[in-house]
């Protein structure tokens, strides 16, 4: 492959998290040129990423400006627009990547249909149905959109679409000489100057996020930097984007320390050598967390609001991710913006639980005692064949919720892998078995009532020999499998959602002509079935020998009783 | 940038709202230039230049922050002159101005009588707004929010010119928007359908009604639609 553009239309954050994905590809094929179409007001962003050959803008705000402004004509947006997209049109590509799997980047994926060898992600054909370049595609296009704890990262799925292998060791950020000899030096010095014969780690800590409510509050913050400034062992850092508003809180926060914290304005170029330089990062902020990901800086990172947390937490496995409890948030923005008491939850992260976890990161300190704020869950980063892997650490739990998570990691790793991660079923029966016993239970009726709707829609479709009353029925039976991909359980709606995304993706227009193709998917959707059923079979097994043990465990304890 | 007379003659009709009675040039006490048209003077008849150092005194708060001037009423330019010279000495060269003068005659005879600055400034005189509007200069210019200063006398002599030119509303008939189009193969895509009332429409009868998306430009009509209603 030589020639790739990737269309990424999100924001900041998204565009930095790209990077992982650019390095992979140039690790894969050193001689591709790759050409990366982003929008104007992320550019910055996007500028912040080596590898690139070339970065093309769509200039949206213009285009808005010219669409919302009657004075001007349609024809000025539309001309625009046109402009800035020959600069990829006017190409030819090797392959497009369709990364942000919008509807404005498909469409544009499907534009270049004619211009390009093949494409990665999504596109529409003719018919406006989808075309999915593979299997992740779906994942990442119908599984990742409907499921509340998503089994797998943002990043390993693009990963995976494409067929590519994680490049961790190289380098994709941009940094300026100057900046990091700066740093270096600077930071250098207040590791000297705050010592006192101690080994002085330098914490930084973003204070923003792109809203409050995903942010600490201002009290929190004074908080959390009084501890950190307190201890022997720690240097807290404050860092701020250039803005003024930031440039005002950190004057605001300061003058509580009679002025003597060390606080940093860096635009993102600098803010990479400043993360290098750190020994923690504590961050609320999701773009400045994809930027730590990349420079291989260990974070806390405060997932609140409606931050994606399985999807696009942090990536290090020096890392920890400080949540309200799963179940109890929500992770759609529409529903965040207009509900106080999950914009609140904020208020559950205490400087206590921060602390102890900066101590086990930084001082190696076992923190198995310390009593997280009820109601928060801390998550680390583990990987295994399918990438990143979080895993409960400390707090609290809802075990049902991580039973659905895992379990539904599970069935993506038997499906795409073949192997299973048996420390999933290990970690689900740590505790006890009880919940995960009940999950056994509904699981099982599950499996039995969608494998029910499954033959009966086999069946139909067998008997349709174009009269209407068996088409209806077929369509009938085929509409109530499909309600199935609503079910509470999303370990038990992923095959099912992968079996709506292809039969959506059917030219239907003629039932008779597609019914060799939907009996093949009916059967995919058995095989996918079976392998929710092993994994049933699998767990089941581990909590038979898990209760063995524990009655061995009682019975030894019970006879050195007697 | 050069200044520019887009005359009447290749541009399209001129302003038929104006009415000119009169029009004559008389000379200030202090031996200046001064339109004076429908008997209304479009200067001081003492001291034109003071006269422009009081207009535009102030706005120079404003030309410090922003380096894009849009002006209405050119008369004879004292007033831009002024504008012109703060601008220069708070952005260099780097300024822009964009003048809307109705009358064209009054526009010739600036020129004529060598007190048209002719620095970074653009002229639209003597046009209809359909054709000013129609420039892609003058929307690039205006997206960039410029300061507006009006020249009262002018202004007011031809308040109704300028309130059309306030507000004013862009066609949105499929065959004005194909106007503003370079790339042809989209402009003769948009061409099939004329009768199109809006941009919408167009796609609406002509790509969203349709079993197959047979034109490629579909895509390309369908992604413009999706990002300019911030559908992501």
């Amino acid at each position: 492959m030589k020639e790739l553009l990737i269309i990424n239309l999100k924001r900041n954050g998204d565009i930095f998290a790209s990077g992982h994905i650019i390095r992979s590809f140039i690790a894969k094929y050193p001689e591709i040129k790759i050409t990366l179409l982003v929008l104007k007001e992320f550019e910055r962003a996007a500028l912040n990423l080596k590898g690139l050959c070339e970065i093309c803008t769509i200039d949206r705000k213009k285009i808005l400006t010219y669409k919302k402004n009657k004075i001007f004509s349609d024809g000025f947006a539309l001309e625009e627009f046109q402009k800035d997209i020959s600069h990829v049109t006017n190409k030819t590509w090797d392959a497009v990547y369709n990364l942000s799997n919008d509807r404005v980047s498909t469409h544009l994926t499907s534009l270049l249909k004619n211009k390009s060898s093949k494409h990665i992600g999504i596109r529409f054909n003719d018919t406006c149905n989808i075309e999915y370049s593979s299997e992740w595609a779906i994942v990442m296009n119908d599984i990742l959109t409907s499921v509340n704890y998503a089994p797998v990262t943002f990043t390993d799925t693009y990963l995976n679409m494409a067929n590519l292998k994680p490049a961790s060791d190289s380098f994709v950020l941009k940094t300026k000489e100057e900046y990091n000899k700066s740093s270096a030096a600077n930071f250098s010095e207040i590791r000297k100057l705050e010592a006192n014969g101690n080994d002085v780690k330098l914490i930084g800590i973003q204070l923003t996020a792109s809203t409050d409510y995903k942010s600490l509050s201002r009290d929190q913050l004074i908080s959390l930097i009084d501890s950190l400034y307190m201890s022997p062992n720690f240097f807290p850092i404050l860092l701020a984007a250039p803005t003024e508003i930031e440039r005002n809180l950190v004057s605001a926060i300061n003058s509580e320390f009679n002025n003597s914290l060390v606080s940093v304005e860096a635009d993102f170029l600098a803010l990479n050598s400043v993360l290098m330089n750190l020994d923690l990062l504590i961050t609320p902020d999701t773009a400045v967390k994809h930027l730590a990901d990349l420079t291989n800086t260990p974070t806390i990172e405060l997932s609140l609001g409606e931050s994606p947390l399985f999807k696009q937490g942090s990536l290090n496995s020096d890392s920890f991710i400080i949540t309200p409890l799963v179940s109890n948030r929500v992770f759609s923005k529409k529903v965040v913006e207009k509900d106080i008491a999950l914009q609140s939850q904020n208020m559950l992260i205490s400087t206590d639980d921060i602390v102890a976890l900066t101590k086990h990161i930084l001082l190696a300190q076992d923190i198995s005692s310390h009593d997280f704020h009820p109601g928060v869950s801390v998550y680390s980063v583990q990987n295994d064949d399918l990438g990143t892997r979080y895993e409960l650490a400390f707090g609290s739990v809802d075990q049902n919720a991580e039973t659905e998570r895992l379990m539904s990691r599970q069935l993506l790793l038997k499906k795409f892998t073949g192997s299973e991660d048996l420390n999933i079923y290990n970690v689900l029966t740590l505790d006890g078995t009880a919940s995960l016993e009940n999950w056994l239970s509904e699981t099982k009726t599950s499996i039995t009532e969608v494998s029910k709707g499954l033959l009966g829609t086999l069946r139909s479709l067998l008997q349709i020999d174009g009269s209407k009353n068996k088409t209806s029925l077929f369509l009938k039976n085929l509409t109530e499998l499909l309600s199935e991909c609503e079910i509470d359980s999303q370990f038990m709606a992923i095959p099912l959602l992968r079996f709506r995304a292809r039969i959506e993706a059917l030219n239907t227009s003629d039932l008779l002509e597609s019914a060799r193709e939907m009996e093949a998917l009916i059967y995919e959707l058995k095989a996918d079935i079976q392998v929710q059923v092993d994994i049933v079979k699998t767990t089941s097994d581990y909590v038979r020998k898990s209760k063995d043990s524990q009655r061995t465990r009682f019975s030894k304890e019970n006879h050195n009783d007697i | 940038m050069e200044a520019s007379n887009l005359s009447s003659s290749s541009k399209g009709k001129t302003m038929k709202t104006i009415k000119i009675d009169s029009y004559e040039i008389k000379t200030s006490r202090n031996n200046l230039k001064v339109p004076v048209v429908n008997n209304v003077h479009l200067h001081s008849v003492y001291n034109p230049a003071k006269e422009a150092q009081a207009i535009v005194s102030s706005y120079d708060e404003k030309l410090q922050s922003n380096k894009h001037v849009l002006v209405f009423g050119l008369g004879f330019a004292y007033h831009v002159y002024e504008i012109c010279r703060k601008l220069e000495s708070y952005h260099g060269n780097d300024y822009q101005v964009v003048i809307i003068e109705p009358n064209e005659e009054v526009y010739r005879d600036c020129v004529a009588n060598h007190l048209f600055p002719n620095k970074n400034i653009k002229v639209f005189s003597g046009e209809d707004l359909d054709v000013v509007y129609s420039d892609i200069t003058l929307a690039k210019f205006l997206i960039t929010k410029p300061v507006m200063i009006s020249h009262p006398p002018s202004f007011n002599l031809y308040a109704d010119f300028f309130k059309s030119f306030l507000n004013y509303e862009a066609s949105l008939k499929i065959k004005d928007i194909g106007m503003n189009l370079t790339n042809r193969d989209l402009k003769s895509y948009l061409y099939t359908d004329l009768n199109s009332e809006s941009l919408e429409s167009f796609i609406q009868d002509n790509v969203l009604t349709k079993p197959r998306l047979t034109n490629n430009l579909d895509h390309l009509l369908l992604a413009y639609t999706h990002l300019s209603n911030g559908e992501f």
